[in-house]
């Protein structure tokens, strides 16, 4: 069961999108967008603390200002903290292989998946998670 | 001698003669000091010099200012009984000439008397070689270039496409809460149009490429600019803008009058995108001529921009700055540096983080 998804991504559209899918999966989740993975690093900060971090979170790479690959370097030190709670999707409009390289070489990415997010995926993600704590 | 053995160093002496005088090479003999001593035929065609311009004086006054060096120590070994191959060049009276040149040095009773030379004029095809060089150069520079096409396309193109496959299927599925159903069908136009933009300025950086020289025309650049800021003033009027134009009626320079249009217009847009929200936009056109051409300034107090971090980037392709802001595809920048350059020019940029940025282009006259 999702609880809170994170959605990271410096364009509005793709925020909206992804919000509107996450609301028309199950309007229940809590899902919390960011233009600027600076302010996300810092509400999972505080997240982690109050023990209710996310447990998805939808990084775009694509961004100016901190990247997704800077992103996903700045929480490298979280990741035993993270690992099997937090799960990273990154969510991208790139098809470079490349990307999906070095992407793959963070403990806490599960998968590289490419826009527009499917609802069905949505449903995946859900059931492949360990259940409620 | 015996009367066979006086034939045979006969012919053998003919033949010797026969290869001096009629080899398609220039051949010919060196002392120890680099003087000519003997000279075939094609020494003289070679030069351009006559047998006795040639013969007691040395090869160095030949050879070219920058081979100089190389050729005497190319020399210097062959007198120490080390046979040379190699290339340099001369000068003639019909100009510098290419050679690829052999030297082995001349012995009797072992020891070394002379320096032979055999010189090939190989100028034909060092101007080939250079022109592939030249050919190979290119191929690398459009390459690069290819390679950045690539990327547009891998990331920037694919970007809106993505967005507007999601937001196209939302409205197809019929799932949206009617009062968010106008939001998505507004972001879905703004981002088909957002591709359409991204197209066209690919085709024209294209394009560029291919135009050939175009017709030079006297522009007024204070007419010019007038017309431009009226091809704007709907967006000027909704965005609240007060664009000034500050260009003596005389200002004019001899130009591509497309490219400069082209150039003013994406700087006009760049700066009617990139304004501060919380302050009303100005913008300040201004043209003055130089001594030796004309330079033309659009200034905004828009955003502005860390140049200590992007210097380098801001007019290379698909870098965007400030992306939350309008549909930008970082072509733009590009294109007006390219035509600046085609038009012999240069532009310069000053910024400061929200304090707006200045562009100024220079044409010479």
């Amino acid at each position: 069961m999702l609880k809170r998804i994170y959605v990271i991504d410096d364009d509005e559209i793709s925020l909206y999108l992804s919000k509107i899918t996450v609301e028309l999966f199950d309007a229940t989740i809590d899902c919390r967008c960011f233009d600027d993975a600076h302010k996300a690093l810092e509400s999972l900060d505080k997240d982690i603390e109050k023990g209710g971090q996310p447990d998805i979170i939808l990084l775009d790479l694509n961004m100016p200002v901190m990247s997704g690959f800077e992103f996903l370097a700045a929480i490298k030190p979280m990741e035993s903290k993270l690992y099997n709670k937090c799960h990273i999707y990154v969510l991208t409009s790139s098809v470079d292989e490349h990307d999906r390289m070095r992407v793959m070489e963070s403990g806490l990415v599960v998968e590289l998946l490419q826009k527009p997010l499917e609802p069905g995926k949505l449903e995946e993600i859900s059931k492949l998670l360990p259940k409620c704590q | 001698m015996d009367i066979n053995k006086q034939l045979e160093l006969y012919q053998f002496e003919k033949l010797n003669q026969a290869l001096f005088n009629n080899h398609p090479d220039a051949i010919y003999i060196l002392d120890l000091e680099g003087n000519f001593t003997m000279v075939n035929e094609v020494v003289c065609q070679i030069t351009g010099l006559e047998r006795e311009q040639i013969i007691g004086k040395s090869f160095e006054p030949l050879v070219r200012a920058e081979d100089l060096a190389a050729t005497i120590e190319r020399f210097l070994m062959a007198i120490k009984d080390m046979p040379q191959r190699y290339e340099t060049a001369i000068i003639t009276k019909e100009g510098v000439k290419y050679i690829d040149i052999t030297n082995f040095p001349l012995k009797v009773d072992n020891e070394i008397v002379a320096i032979f030379g055999i010189a090939k004029d190989i100028t034909e095809k060092k101007q080939k070689e250079h022109e592939l060089e030249k050919y190979a150069n290119l191929l690398k520079a459009q390459n690069a270039e290819l390679e950045v096409f690539r990327k547009i396309i891998a990331h920037d193109m694919r970007s809106p496409v993505a967005k507007a496959i999601g937001l196209a299927r939302l409205l197809e599925e019929n799932k949206i809460p009617d009062e968010k159903v106008d939001g998505v069908k507004y972001y879905l136009r703004k981002t088909v149009e957002s591709i359409d933009t991204m197209v066209r300025d690919l085709n024209e950086v294209i394009s560029l490429k291919y135009k050939g020289m175009e017709f030079k025309t006297d522009v007024v650049i204070n007419d010019l600019l007038n017309r431009f800021v009226a091809l704007f003033s709907n967006e000027i009027k909704k965005l609240n803008a007060s664009v000034t134009i500050k260009a003596a009626p005389d200002v004019s320079v001899s130009t591509i009058g497309a490219y400069l249009e082209s150039i003013i217009r994406n700087l006009i847009s760049n700066a009617l995108k990139y304004h501060a929200r919380h302050r009303p936009i100005e913008i300040v056109i201004e043209a003055a001529a130089t001594y030796d051409g004309v330079e033309i300034s659009v200034k905004d107090n828009g955003i502005g921009m860390d140049l200590t971090k992007v210097s380098g980037d801001i007019f290379k392709m698909h870098k965007r700055f400030a992306p939350d802001l309008a549909e930008g595809n970082g072509l733009g920048l590009y294109i007006v540096q390219q035509q600046v350059k085609l038009l012999n020019g240069n532009i310069t940029v000053e910024s400061k983080p929200d304090q707006g940025t200045t562009f100024k282009v220079f044409l010479p006259r």
